[in-house]
């Protein structure tokens, strides 16, 4: 994957993990959810390690650096060239 | 505590400037029903929260919104970055650019600055959970307000999403309601006044 | 909505349709308000999820509001 599409990925799945993780705080029972939660978290800590491998920091404390230190490195997320274009346009 | 996430919760690439609906996105930055009155509203009122359910939803959405905060900030910059003093002077910007140039700052739509005021935190776990449900509808409106004076694909697409997870952070803040509701309720059945807030005879 | 319609499915246990949310609220209280609790059934796989805001299809603009639509109180 490219750099684009290997962060729509990314994101994607996070997104997915964030909103079910605020299912999941007001349905701690539903352990089915908890499993799907879990296989997501481990879906997503592979592509983000291939991420950080190749492109660049992602998480503050949870990312290695190459020397220089990576962390610093342009675009930042508010800039234009950082973001990808979201496929399909059924917006 | 908080770590950052390089990266945007949904990605904003918006190719044509635009200061007047950078004048008006501006408002979900600094107004009175936008992200940074959600974030320092929850992420204040956690800390009188009761049941482990409602606790983690105050703490969860105030966390999700910092991160709607930047979105609106990028938007924001985004949309004027790139924008000539002509256009700026025709937008209805200019007033803000005097001021502020092409920076982020937090006011409202009309300009007005922030202020706590906007938010509420009361103390009470079953007034704060009405609060910010009705805050989240307030922002669902004013999402909806902003994508009708909108015309960019680009500039939609990021104000639907967020209008969406204002739906769905009500209904977190209705479910976290049951168990403050129940809690209380049982609680009262079992305390006659002179039992403590942890429910032990005195 | 028809899980055939998402790819991403979760397949709630048990036989029978999967309803998403509580349908019956019981012992309910004067000066009280009640929001029924959702129930996880399907989900739209991520990227659809990331489009549309949510990972869960019932509440996906469940208001039914488009873009244009003013509220005509009267």
């Amino acid at each position: 994957m490219n750099r684009d599409q290997l962060l729509q990925r990314i994101t994607a799945l996070d997104f997915y993990i964030i909103d079910i993780h605020l299912y999941l705080n007001t349905h701690p029972d539903d352990c089915d959810a908890v499993n799907k939660y879990n296989a997501m978290v481990m879906e997503v800590n592979a592509l983000r390690e291939e991420y950080v491998r190749l492109y660049g920091m992602l998480g503050m404390n949870s990312s290695t650096s190459g020397c220089s230190w990576q962390w610093i490195d342009n675009p930042w997320p508010w800039q234009y060239e950082f973001n990808f274009e979201l496929a399909g346009d059924d917006k | 505590m908080w770590m950052y996430d390089k990266k945007l919760e949904y990605p904003i690439k918006i190719s044509r400037p635009d200061p007047r609906m950078a004048n008006l996105i501006i408002t979900q930055y600094g107004g009175p029903d936008g992200e940074l009155a959600a974030s320092l509203r929850y992420l204040s009122q956690r800390f009188s929260m009761i049941t482990p359910q409602a606790k983690a939803t105050l703490n969860d959405i105030g966390t999700e919104e910092l991160a709607h905060l930047e979105m609106v900030g990028t938007m924001v910059k985004q949309l004027t970055k790139d924008a000539s003093l002509e256009e700026i002077k025709k937008s209805g910007m200019a007033a803000y650019y005097v001021d502020h140039d092409r920076g982020v700052y937090p006011v409202s739509a009309a300009g007005v600055p922030f202020t706590a005021a906007y938010i509420q935190s009361k103390g009470d776990p079953r007034t704060d959970l009405y609060e910010n449900m009705a805050a989240e509808q307030k922002a669902r409106s004013t999402y909806e307000y902003l994508i009708n004076m909108a015309d960019d694909p680009d500039v939609i697409a990021p104000l639907k999403f967020l209008r969406e997870r204002e739906i769905v952070h009500f209904q977190r803040f209705g479910e976290s309601l049951r168990y403050v509701q129940e809690y209380l309720g049982n609680k009262k059945k079992f305390s006659m006044g002179s039992l403590g807030k942890t429910g032990a005879k005195k | 909505m028809m899980p055939e319609e998402y790819p991403e499915m979760y397949m709630p246990p048990g036989d029978g349709p999967c309803i998403p949310q509580e349908t019956v609220i019981e012992n309910v209280r004067l000066a009280h308000a009640y929001v029924p609790f959702e129930k996880m059934c399907y989900t739209f796989d991520p990227l659809t999820a990331l489009k549309k805001g949510t990972a869960f299809p019932p509440l996906f603009n469940i208001y039914g509001w488009e873009k244009g639509e003013e509220y005509n109180y009267e």
